[in-house]
């Protein structure tokens, strides 16, 4: 193959010229002749290009569409956000939007996960943002061609909120997450895009959904998450894979220091403890569980339980466990969709009689909220709509326990939330982690704070690392419009990044590539 | 004695028969052809029958300008882009004369100036330039314009 690229100059020099052309215009390029699209698709060339020095390090995001006309506060329940695929040079502060994927050309399957390989970049999974089904799609994007093309099918059944890195060379592995009946799984695999080929690895030690991957230190690490009958209750373990051995080590404890979500077991207030488990309840009494109920069916894949709490006018204290769920209810519409649903159901257990009541309806639908009994009533903080996906409301109600009511809906209750997601490897050999107005790592075994988080990226939508540092995006609270900061990893001081408006919408996943 | 004088000389002939006499400080920047003089001082004429007058010229005039440590880096940048604003022809007669004698700044230079001229235009501007045969069919094409569409929404025109 030494024709020459350009007419008149040898097929060495033409090479010269090609691998200069920067990479947002290789779309042209690839368009040429068959000649050049073959040229720029050698992993040769990028060899060539990367050793002259000339590939630069992109970030790569999934980012709402943002609609200066819409306001944001009034149309809170208004749908779903658009999401796409938007690409940021932080040295030149380039931003610049990606093709749509010609399937989804009204937007980004929602949390969908976005991975780098080589100069490839790989859409895996996540939900029809319209239909809400659940996708085992893989779409990758070729940076040379500057093409789509549909990749081979995550196999198994369609799983959603798994922990996913790649290997940024030709691997990308995939962990853990629920199935369609929310069953946290334990299953892992890694797509090679080489072979275009599912691999399968061996089951890891638990199950975990909603698990973050980071490829750290060589090894695929599956950090927090949590079993099915723990739904909505982060664990603080994780497990790593050796791509060396193909084997996963021992389950690590404690990995992470806080477990940010709602915990399912409780004290009854009656020195018994109780825990939803499958299809019934569960009571520890020394050392044993029994099982004192069955869940009701709708209830079963519980996300919280509260129970007991004190009579707000008679401080009597009562005898009642609080349940909500608003984990998935599914079920099929049209032969094949699996929807997702928030519910905005209650009910309430005796302990005494072990009996089922319901509770009125709540205002507001609400998923993976913190119920809290607070000054005697039951709070229900934070949590999202059906049509609000992954996006956590600052809202809150409560349930009063005298007069059987909920009241009204408290916007802005809380004010941030955190979660193992933005967990990332600086690239230092070091794990960084946003943690309310802090940035912590972990050196060793333990987490530090090591700078004050900006106040108007608090609300990290997504971090990652970039050349020595940590880019970060994110608001200073719902609505408002996302900013961005360069975190220096060896002085620690941060630098704002320039953010146009129409990229300044969420972030809800991404990724880095040497273009 | 002047300092001048004390300087070794290197000559060179071109493809027509012109004659260049370069101070060996500027000529080592011809990394394939410095083995000739650096072994022979005896200041014979090295022919380079592949470069003409016109185009010699120009890239010992340019050799000359970055063999001078004087010259401050802004003043350099404002020669070299000045240098490559040239006629499409002559501009790859300064790359196979700078691929010939392996002057790497020069490659670099050249190259970098071609794919600039890359940027920014459609396949078939491209091919225009170069004078590059189509060899994709209308409907091929037509695919590839359209899934390869690259949606800028940049705030620097240039890129």
């Amino acid at each position: 193959m030494n024709m020459e690229l350009i007419p008149g100059l040898p097929y060495d020099v033409g090479l010269e010229c090609l691998i200069r052309v920067p990479y947002n215009h290789f779309s042209s390029v690839a368009s040429v002749c068959r000649n050049w699209s073959h040229q720029i698709n050698e992993p040769e060339f990028w060899r060539h290009r990367k050793s002259a020095g000339l590939t630069q390090k992109v970030i790569i995001m999934a980012q709402a569409r943002t609609d200066s006309n819409l306001k944001l506060r009034v149309n809170k329940y208004s749908g779903a956000p658009v999401y796409r695929l938007t690409l940021f040079e932080p040295k030149t502060g380039y931003w610049a939007e990606l093709p749509m994927i010609p399937e989804y050309s009204d937007g980004l399957p929602m949390f969908c996960h976005v991975v780098g390989v080589g100069v490839n970049l790989v859409v895996i999974g996540g939900w029809n943002s319209v239909t809400w089904e659940v996708l085992n799609t893989v779409f990758i994007y070729n940076f040379a061609s500057a093409t789509w093309r549909r990749g081979t099918d995550m196999p198994g059944c369609r799983r959603s909120f798994f922990a996913c890195a790649s290997d940024s060379d030709r691997m990308v592995f995939v962990a853990g997450g629920h199935d369609t009946k929310k069953r946290a799984m334990k299953s892992a695999m890694a797509y090679d895009l080489l072979t275009n080929t599912w691999v399968l690895l061996p089951d890891m030690a638990r199950e975990c959904d909603e698990s973050k991957g980071v490829i750290h230190r060589g090894k695929f690490h599956v950090i927090g998450g949590y079993h099915t009958s723990m739904q909505g209750r982060f664990e603080c373990s994780a497990e790593e894979f050796d791509v060396t051995t193909w084997q996963w080590g021992p389950v690590q404890e404690d990995f992470l220091n806080t477990a940010t979500c709602p915990r399912n077991c409780v004290d009854g207030g009656n020195m018994l403890l109780y825990m939803p488990r499958e299809t019934i309840m569960a009571a520890r009494q020394g050392s044993t569980w029994q099982d004192v109920a069955e869940l009701p069916a709708d209830v079963r894949r519980v996300n919280l339980v509260v129970i007991g709490g004190w009579n707000s006018v008679t401080w009597e204290v009562l005898n009642t466990v609080f349940i909500y769920n608003f984990a998935s209810a599914t079920w099929r519409r049209g032969g094949h969709d699996t929807k997702k649903r928030a519910m905005k159901s209650a009910m309430a257990y005796d302990l005494l009689t072990n009996t089922w009541v319901l509770l009125p309806d709540m205002a507001r639908e609400c998923d993976e909220s913190k119920g809290v009994i607070h000054r005697g009533k039951f709070h229900v903080i934070g949590g999202y709509h059906t049509s609000m996906q992954g996006r956590f409301e600052c809202s809150a109600e409560e349930f009063d326990v005298t007069t059987w009511q909920w009241g009204p809906v408290q916007e802005d209750f809380l004010n941030t939330a955190t979660c193992p997601r933005n967990c990332v490897d600086g690239g230092n050999m070091l794990l960084y982690m946003p943690r309310e107005t802090i940035m912590a790592a972990r050196q060793g075994s333990t987490w530090q704070d090591v700078a004050e988080l900006p106040a108007d990226v608090r609300s990290t939508s997504y971090m990652t690392a970039w050349q020595g540092n940590l880019f970060v995006i994110g608001s200073g609270g719902f609505g408002a419009p996302h900013k961005g900061y360069l975190l220096d990893l060896k002085s620690y001081k941060w630098e704002k990044v320039d953010i146009a408006e129409n990229f300044s919408g969420h972030v809800r996943s991404g990724c880095c590539l040497k273009l | 004695m002047s300092s001048t004088e004390a300087k070794k000389m290197v000559v060179l002939k071109s493809f027509d028969g012109v004659t260049f006499e370069v101070e060996e400080s500027v000529a080592v920047q011809f990394e394939s052809i410095r083995h000739m003089f650096e072994d022979n001082l005896a200041g014979s004429v090295i022919p380079l029958s592949n470069i003409k007058s016109e185009i010699l010229s120009k890239v010992i005039d340019y050799c000359k300008r970055h063999a001078d440590d004087t010259t401050d880096e802004e003043d350099l940048k404002a020669f070299d882009a000045d240098f490559v604003k040239v006629e499409h022809g002559t501009l790859f007669d300064i790359i196979r004369a700078a691929n010939y004698l392996n002057i790497k700044s020069l490659l670099d230079l050249t190259c970098q100036t071609v794919a600039d001229m890359i940027k920014g235009k459609t396949p078939a501007e491209i091919r225009e330039l170069f004078n590059i045969s189509d060899e994709f069919t209308p409907e091929e094409e037509e695919e590839a314009s359209i899934i390869t569409r690259f949606i800028y929404m940049d705030r620097y025109a240039d890129c």
